[in-house]
């Protein structure tokens, strides 16, 4: 490769590059709904992992829907093509609201729903390396509109300026705050009854104070009934949290999967705990 | 304190009872009985149609999960294979007043006519009492009746989630799969399956 072309290729990278970072190609805007990909790198280096944000914006009164919509809607979904060697290593999603209207209950993300994506890059880096995203999603308020949209986009080589670092890193602090903890292994007992599914807090959890509240989001569908709540139930002692199981289910679960909303009356006021559960039901 | 409580829970059965929620809906038990009326004015009762397999079609014009199948045919192509094979297929709209969906028949007519629906009958619910004795959540959202007046399959009418046309050809259809092996005389092999599409407008 001659110099004029290094140059120039390099040039090509700086301005993908400028707009990568200030996100004017990459963004599209239905009526109701803004989509915006922020790759939280300028730079791919070999085998070291990077984010992707994806975030969705929304005029008041409109929402999404998360991974398992609930009883009507559409899962908002990403459907990657990654260069040759690259892998999808995980997908963050933020903890949706329950959404009940006319008797109909639904899991949705409304104003803003930052997703983050953690991409590994193979250990032998080609030139080109574009990425693409087919994104499809349902945008409802009374009303249903479906929208998608194809983003391709390539990372640059370019030197991070230290207000992109701070940028992103704000952006990921703000997507985090909305999403579940990871937990490795839950230590609460998952028993099953005839019609629901008894969580038994452990103790260590009740040390932080009286659980009040609590809310279940299932990855499976069908299994549990989400149109009624998920109560909390206090005995000698022992805390449950009573997640109702669909009568109309064609098996009993044997995981308790999805993501618990948990909060605690302390004297430090309330605390709430999300977290994604992935434990057995024996 | 007992009595109390026997007096709550005999309360609570009751105004289950009316209310009309259709807890016990379930693959294989007797589909509740109701009467609607159609566009014409006509009253039509489940009962009157027993002998028959009937198809509940939950719609709503302007959903675009419903405008998917109509567009393509496909809605109307099922409602012509099987209303020709003597099955009474039932579109039925919940829509409260004044919400998506919800037309004059006039304005219903017009539009089954320009997509050329082949429904036996277009019912009006607008009360939406039916669809929530059903348990009707999603436009589209199918229930199969046997001809003994079981409920023999509830759910989607394909297996592909999208509003995308295309899918269609792709997607596995559990209407034609459900109504074709039970008329056949065989097990439907998928009877209950989550429906797909907008929230009903009640």
């Amino acid at each position: 490769m001659d110099f004029s072309w290094r140059v120039s290729l390099k040039l090509h990278r700086f301005i993908l590059g400028f707009l990568v970072l200030f996100g004017s190609s990459f963004a599209t805007e239905s009526p109701m709904v803004r989509v915006e990909i922020v790759p939280l790198v300028s730079e791919v280096s070999p085998g070291v992992p990077f984010d992707v944000a994806v975030i969705f914006s929304m005029k008041p009164d409109w929402h999404i829907y998360w991974q398992n919509p609930g009883e009507a809607g559409l899962a908002t979904s990403f459907d990657w093509t990654l260069p040759d060697g690259y892998r999808m290593i995980s997908k963050h999603e933020p903890v949706p609201n329950r959404h009940v209207e006319d008797g109909i209950t639904t899991f949705i993300h409304e104003n803003e729903a930052i997703f983050l994506f953690q991409v590994l890059p193979p250990a032998q880096l080609l030139n080109t390396d574009s990425f693409q995203v087919d994104i499809r999603w349902l945008e409802c308020n009374e009303v249903c509109r479906p929208g998608s949209h194809q983003f391709g986009f390539q990372i640059p080589q370019a030197h991070e300026s230290t207000q992109n670092i701070e940028t992103w890193r704000d952006l990921r602090l703000k997507a985090e705050t909305h999403f579940p903890m990871e937990t490795q292994a839950f230590e609460g007992q998952a028993r099953p009854k005839r019609n629901r599914v008894e969580l038994r807090i452990p103790a260590p959890m009740t040390a932080i104070g009286k659980l009040v509240e609590a809310d279940f989001f299932p990855f499976e569908e069908m299994i549990y009934d989400i149109g009624s709540t998920v109560l909390v139930k206090s005995r000698f002692r022992r805390t449950s949290i009573v997640i109702p199981l669909a009568g109309d289910r064609d098996q009993d679960p044997k995981r308790l999967q999805g993501v618990l909303i948990q909060k605690y009356s302390s004297s430090e006021g309330l605390v709430t705990i999300q977290s994604i559960i992935d434990t057995s039901i024996h | 304190m007992r009595l109390k409580h026997i007096l709550i829970l005999s309360l609570t059965v009751l105004l289950g009872i009316n209310l009309g929620y259709g807890k016990d809906l379930k693959i294989g038990k007797s589909a509740p009985d109701f009467s609607l009326t159609d566009i014409a004015g006509k009253v039509h009762a489940l009962k009157d149609y027993r002998g028959k397999y009937v198809v509940l079609e939950w719609v709503n014009y302007d959903c675009p999960f419903v405008k998917k199948h109509y567009k393509s045919g496909n809605m109307q192509s099922l409602q012509k294979t099987y209303t020709e094979k003597e099955v009474v297929w039932l579109s039925i709209n919940s829509s409260a007043s004044g919400k998506q969906g919800n037309f004059s028949s006039e304005e219903i007519l017009k539009r089954a006519q320009a997509q050329g629906a082949s429904f036996s009958a277009y019912l009006v619910d607008d009360d939406g009492k039916i669809g929530k004795m059903y348990e009707a959540k999603t436009t589209p959202h199918i229930f199969i009746i046997d001809p003994k007046g079981k409920l023999v399959y509830r759910g989607a009418i394909d297996n592909i989630r999208s509003t995308n046309v295309e899918d269609i050809a792709k997607a596995e259809n559990y209407v034609s799969a459900a109504l074709d092996a039970s008329m056949a005389g065989e097990k439907i092999e998928i009877s209950n399956t989550k429906s797909y599409g907008c929230s009903v407008k009640y």
